[in-house]
């Protein structure tokens, strides 16, 4: 336990038996001592002893507080290195003093390609645990082509399959719906999919290889959730003038029958179509033909 | 025979030195107002969130067909599982909501300034982690609501041009959210972060205690001290502050309980209804919305029309508070001797918050989206004009002594 004595000064040690100088001091100082908070030990058993140095060390300080370092008299060095406080000149000017070592620039290499290996090791040590967190071997075999019979659906009907555990939405348009289809191309943000890169675009009004079904990717293209089929052509609280389509409960999202977006709403872009072709009225998914 | 021990590991290690200038002996402030508890409250409920969260990695099953089961075996067939699970719960809301009030009680009284900054930086670092720890928290059960809250804040790294793709893969480890992201998240939200977070904790403290605690009155204590170093106008930390403290902090467990025990859900914002149903990678909930402690951000995400530009002006939504130290160049600390742009600004910027907060809990509306763009641009001329108002006002003179 420390015992405050006399101002500064505390009794520390095993027993309990050795002075110790404790003082804050300001900013300036603090800078060339290198602490704001000096403590050393004043290496006596005597309280007067003690209280001498002490008055010693305090008076260093409050010279030092009033004179430049360069200034001080070499007096108050000494006392200084008795305590073993280190007096430093402030970085700048230490800078100034390195630069007239005539090495510097040979240093300067040599420290940038230490640096330089060993931060290649460190990027060749990070190298496995970056790459740990890539889809394992297992992960990539599981998301194999899916297949789905299409001739079972009705007309009108939106079904889901899952591949790569994604939603993928099959609808089976009648012809009325495609033919509806150009009515709300002024609506539309890229009505022939031009933002997007997929083969599928220009073959049918379905934007898939079938006249009759589309073959759309579930996951909406702003922040991936799922948007929702609502074909009814009526007003709906988030279109007052709605002609049937898709509906992202996340954000609002509108796209129409066939996936594509509207304009003025989050989804930057058209719903993707994934890969797939037909065999009669077998459709395949995450396959080209 | 005691005192003996202690000095004698005191003089090898300075532990009752520490103790005492660290706290029982560390000098605080002696008027302050409760806004200044919620440190302490915080740091109870980080042990709390700590040592429950311990106590549910025991039960719990980090697998893609586990997970959820094993959250219902906490609640149903574990020996108080609910009762364990629901503190950890209510503790991770209760944490946020201590932090903005905390937060908050530094952008009113000014604790970033000179020289505090980076007692602010670290603290908004802690406010950064237990953002993403929360998240990742929150995606374990495997519910619909983890499913789908992840899978849109997953996407956010989607929007990211050129490597975009790539980095959601990386994330997730798998094509969708899988039992392999959910053993990744495991890991990290139970021993990573919580790490980094402690760390943290650590860090703004040292630094707090190296500078000194602010005040309401926006006093420098430092100014006037004993001979001891000691400022006159304050109090050694036990037992003046720990002993005043009690009352507040029996009132919080008091709150706690009363959440904890009759209203665990909070009404669906601090556990959602959907997350009470197994996740289905390909079925959305009808209405997808965050906890309430991440709302303000995602009604902004929800604001701009872009992914990009949405996540751009989320992520500038918290790391403007980082620079907050430098945007103020009033004066003065403490709102009370702000002038009366401040006074305004502020008002403004907490009616902005709130109303992105309760934007971000509903669905989308007409008027909802135009309401939200419009507190976006509050928030954002809150800390943007901050230099231009806090110059140019009239401060009011502040005391010398608390």
């Amino acid at each position: 336990m420390t015992d405050t004595i006399e101002k500064y000064l505390t009794l520390r040690g095993a027993n309990n038996d050795i002075y110790f100088f404790q003082k804050r001091v300001n900013e300036k100082v603090a800078e060339v001592i290198g602490t704001s908070f000096v403590k050393t030990s004043l290496k006596t058993k005597v309280l007067d002893e003690a209280i001498l140095r002490r008055d010693e060390l305090i008076s260093a300080l409050n010279e030092l507080e009033k004179t430049d370092l360069s200034e001080l008299s070499e007096h108050f060095l000494n006392i200084f290195e008795n305590f073993g406080i280190n007096v430093k000149l402030p970085l700048e000017k230490l800078n100034e003093s390195l630069s007239s070592v005539p090495d510097q620039g040979r240093r300067k290499v040599l420290i940038g390609l230490t640096s330089g290996f060993a931060a290649a090791g460190v990027a060749f040590a990070a190298t496995p645990f970056i790459t740990t967190w890539n889809p394992s071997a297992r992960a990539k075999a599981i998301g194999s082509a899916v297949k789905v019979d299409v001739s079972k659906m009705m007309i009108g009907q939106q079904i889901q399959v899952s591949w790569r555990k994604q939603p993928i939405l099959i609808i089976r348009h009648s012809k009325s719906a495609l033919s509806g289809l150009s009515s709300v191309t002024s609506k539309l943000a890229d009505p022939n999919s031009d933002d997007i890169d997929e083969p599928y675009k220009n073959i049918n009004s379905t934007r898939s290889l079938s006249s009759e079904y589309s073959v759309l990717s579930g996951v909406c293209t702003h922040l991936g959730c799922s948007p929702k089929y609502y074909p009814e052509v009526e007003p709906k609280p988030w279109d007052s003038s709605w002609s049937g389509g898709f509906f992202c409960p996340c954000h609002g999202s509108m796209f129409d029958l066939v996936g594509r977006v509207y304009k003025g709403v989050p989804a930057p872009t058209n719903l993707t179509v994934p890969p797939h072709f037909f065999e009669g009225s077998i459709l395949t998914i995450g396959e080209e033909a | 025979m005691v005192t003996k021990v202690l000095n004698w590991i005191n003089y090898r290690l300075p532990i009752i030195n520490t103790f005492e200038r660290h706290l029982s002996k560390h000098p605080v402030p002696k008027k302050v107002n409760f806004w200044y508890l919620f440190g302490a409250l915080a740091s109870i409920v980080l042990i709390l969130q700590i040592v429950t969260g311990i106590w549910l990695m025991m039960p719990y099953s980090n697998t893609e067909e586990g997970a959820f089961a094993s959250i219902e075996y906490i609640m149903r067939d574990v020996d108080y599982g609910w009762i364990i699970r629901y503190m950890h719960t209510t503790g991770a809301s209760m944490f946020f909501a201590i932090v903005y009030l905390h937060m908050f009680r530094g952008l009113l009284y000014g604790s970033y300034k000179k020289p505090k900054e980076l007692v602010w930086i670290f603290g908004m670092t802690i406010y950064l982690v237990m953002m993403a720890e929360g998240f990742l928290g929150y995606v374990l059960p495997y519910g619909q609501m983890s499913y789908w809250g992840a899978q849109v804040i997953i996407s956010l790294f989607g929007a990211i041009p050129y490597i975009g793709e790539s980095l959601e893969v990386w994330v997730r480890g798998d094509y969708y959210i899988s039992g392999i992201t959910i053993s990744r998240f495991f890991a990290l939200h139970v021993v990573a972060l919580p790490l980094i977070l402690i760390a943290l904790v650590f860090l703004h403290l040292v630094a707090l205690h190296e500078v000194g605690a602010g005040n309401p009155e926006g006093v420098d204590i430092e100014e006037y001290i004993d001979e001891d170093g000691v400022p006159l106008d304050s109090v050694p930390f036990f037992p003046y502050k720990v002993l005043s403290a009690m009352p507040a902090i029996g009132v919080f467990g008091l709150v706690f309980c009363i959440i904890m025990f009759f209203f665990p859900e909070g009404g669906g914002y601090f556990l959602e209804l959907a997350n009470f149903e197994e996740a289905n990678p390909l079925v959305t909930p009808e209405h997808i919305a965050p906890v309430w402690y991440y709302a303000p951000y995602y009604t902004m995400l929800r604001a701009i029309p872009d992914p990009l530009g949405g996540l751009i002006v989320m992520a500038a939504a918290v790391a403007i508070l980082f620079v907050v130290p430098w945007l103020d160049r009033s004066n003065v600390a403490s709102i009370r001797y702000k002038g009366i742009l401040s006074k305004i600004a502020i008002v403004l910027f907490v009616v902005s918050f709130i109303t992105l907060g309760y934007l971000g809990t509903v669905t989308v509306t007409e008027t909802g989206k135009i309401m939200s763009v419009i507190c976006t641009v509050m928030y954002f001329a809150f800390f943007l004009l901050m230099p231009i108002y806090t110059s140019i006002e009239k401060t009011y003179e502040v005391p010398d002594r608390l």
